[in-house]
């Protein structure tokens, strides 16, 4: 394992959860979508922290990886929150159907 | 071991948030307490959070380097309390939220605040993410809230969606500044940032990113998209809220991540944030245009201002930081006013523009207000807005970013025909309908008293000059 086969597999990530993001219709898949882009994320962090650690404080990278799952979490925990409750509203979970705003 | 307390001293108002915070979401659960007023508790909280505020003195770097306070922040933390006090009364006459659940919905605007208190203060990008996320996450709710528009709950799951995608490609551009200066607080990675990385791609895609979140909060292109739905949908009182607060705590946070900057790489920043200001003020008023939705017609001219806002930042410098400070009171009044007025005016909730024809019959005082705080809003001279504006548009001008001044002067004139528009629909359209007179005064009053400091201020605006020259340092 290197550096840069690290920052090329969060790469791949980060590009994987952009097209979920924009391809996908439920709404589920765009939340695992997103959830790709913050593990891009804390990958890189862990990646940067592991190779070169910073000067002082060496483990701030792994300090902010831990910090990105928590957000991941607490966003995905409100996120499907939501989506229970358009799920009672409209009868489905699809961002197609979603379009009473509009203009 | 590591002693908390006199850092915990420095934040007084903070912790008085957070134990409020605390108090309405556990409160309920003791017998008894329950009955006490929320209303009257949050506002008094909010009264002792500013005076507490406004006794520190003096500039502390804070917990290692996180969280930075000084005159800067305490200037906007006022703001903050000011803000909540007033859309508090607006909650009082807006039946959108649910009443009962007062103790939950002040819980989240604790937490909103002191999220935005965070981000006036973070001077670390790990600070910075945390303060985001708690101001997005209540915002999220505060919008699924309306039980008068079922579609809240769509609007507010675009809003989660489009929120935390932007969280993410924000953490993505973070961990590559982490990577390219090993470290995470905003003056270090500036250093860190030398001339020989300036100008390459990976410090253009690192920096943009980073710059993709805190946009996200000030809902600039191309993170508009959930603007207009969710302030649409979300209780009015809400979208007064959403329209004024985090957007300055956005533009807070960009000033201080920005502030540090060497000298060399002052050319590159100024034209990323031009590019942003520029695309942001025309999508937003020529967007504006076409609305038939009075609450997305102002969606879409706070985007505008979001830009016109941004051209402070752009400057990078503290002349900027004064104009950009100077005109946010100016916005706070005119932005609630104009909320406020429509909130009276509406009935049934629809808030189709043709649903205001004539409105100026039955109520001549809150029609005059609101005008004057729309024409405020579009800039016109007697009004303080003009003044904002001139300021902004002087600052970027000494800088000379010529085509932001073009494009601002555009939207400008695009922004005053739909500005102008929607007050001839009010003032010389037939009577559609008949407005039923409200029971109480206090929502004529309350614009009044936003429209009149309007006037005041177009007229002599010298205290508020001396007012903003407080944040123009760090200090």
């Amino acid at each position: 394992m290197s550096l840069s086969l690290v920052l090329a597999i969060s790469a791949g990530l980060f590009a994987l959860g952009t097209m979920m993001f924009v391809v996908k219709k439920n709404l589920i898949a765009i939340l695992m979508g997103v959830e790709l882009l913050m593990n891009a994320a804390a990958l890189n962090f862990m990646g940067f922290s592991y190779y070169s650690p910073a000067k002082g404080h060496p483990l701030d990278g792994q300090v902010f990886a831990l910090f990105v799952i928590l957000i991941a979490a607490a966003e995905a925990v409100v996120a499907l929150g939501i989506a229970i409750a358009v799920y009672k509203e409209f009868g489905h979970v699809s961002a197609d159907k979603l379009s009473q705003l509009e203009g | 071991m590591f002693n908390t307390l006199p850092h915990l001293a420095h934040l007084p108002a903070h912790l008085v948030l957070s134990l409020g915070l605390l108090f309405f979401f556990l409160g309920k659960t003791i017998p008894g307490i329950k009955k006490l007023p929320a209303t009257a508790i949050f506002i008094a909280m909010l009264a002792l959070a500013a005076a507490l505020e406004a006794s520190e003195t003096g500039s502390h770097d804070l917990f290692f380097g996180m969280v930075q306070t000084d005159s800067f922040s305490r200037l906007y933390n006022q703001l903050y309390f000011i803000v909540s006090a007033l859309v508090v009364v607006m909650l009082h006459f807006s039946d959108e939220m649910d009443r009962e659940n007062d103790w939950e919905n002040y819980g989240l605007l604790s937490c909103l605040i002191l999220g935005m208190m965070f981000m006036t203060s973070a001077s670390h990008l790990l600070m910075a993410v945390i303060a985001i996320e708690m101001v997005s996450i209540p915002s999220y709710l505060l919008v699924a809230l309306n039980r008068k528009n079922p579609a809240s709950k769509e609007a507010s799951m675009k809003y989660i969606l489009f929120g935390s995608f932007a969280t993410g490609v924000m953490l993505y551009g973070m961990s590559f500044l982490f990577g390219m200066t090993g470290s995470l607080t905003f003056a270090d990675i500036w250093n860190g940032l030398g001339s020989e990385s300036v100008g390459t791609p990976i410090y253009y895609l690192a920096i943009g990113f980073t710059l993709a979140g805190m946009s996200f909060k000030v809902a600039a292109v191309p993170f508009h998209f959930w603007c207009p739905d969710a302030y649409q949908a979300a209780p009015t009182p809400i979208t007064a809220f959403l329209s004024v607060a985090p957007k300055v705590a956005g533009l807070t946070l960009m000033m201080r991540f920005f502030a540090d900057h060497l000298p060399v790489q002052g050319d590159s920043l100024t034209q990323m944030l031009s590019i942003v200001a520029i695309v942001t003020m025309v999508v937003g008023s020529f967007a504006a245009l076409k609305q038939t939705d009075i609450k997305r017609l102002l969606a879409y001219s706070s985007i505008a201002h979001a830009g016109f806002l941004m051209m402070g930042v752009a400057v990078l410098n503290t002349d900027g930081r004064q104009a950009v400070f100077f005109y946010i009171p100016i916005y706070i009044l005119m932005n609630l006013g104009a909320f406020m007025a429509i909130i009276y005016l509406a009935q049934d909730h629809d808030y189709k523009i043709s649903a205001f024809n004539g409105a100026v019959k039955s109520n001549p005082l809150l029609v005059t207000a609101f005008a004057v705080c729309t024409l405020s809003l579009a800039g016109i001279p007697p009004f303080a807005g003009f003044v904002g504006k001139f300021y902004l548009f002087k600052v970027a001008m000494e800088k000379g970013l010529y085509p932001m001044i073009l494009a601002a002067g555009i939207s400008t004139v695009v922004s005053l025909y739909f500005y102008v528009s929607l007050l001839k629909v009010m003032i010389i359209d037939q009577e559609a309908r008949t407005f039923s007179p409200l029971g109480s005064k206090v929502p004529v009053v309350f614009v009044s008293l936003c429209a009149l400091p309007l006037v005041f201020l177009g007229l002599y605006w010298v205290p508020l000059v001396n007012w903003a020259d407080k944040v123009r340092l760090f200090q």
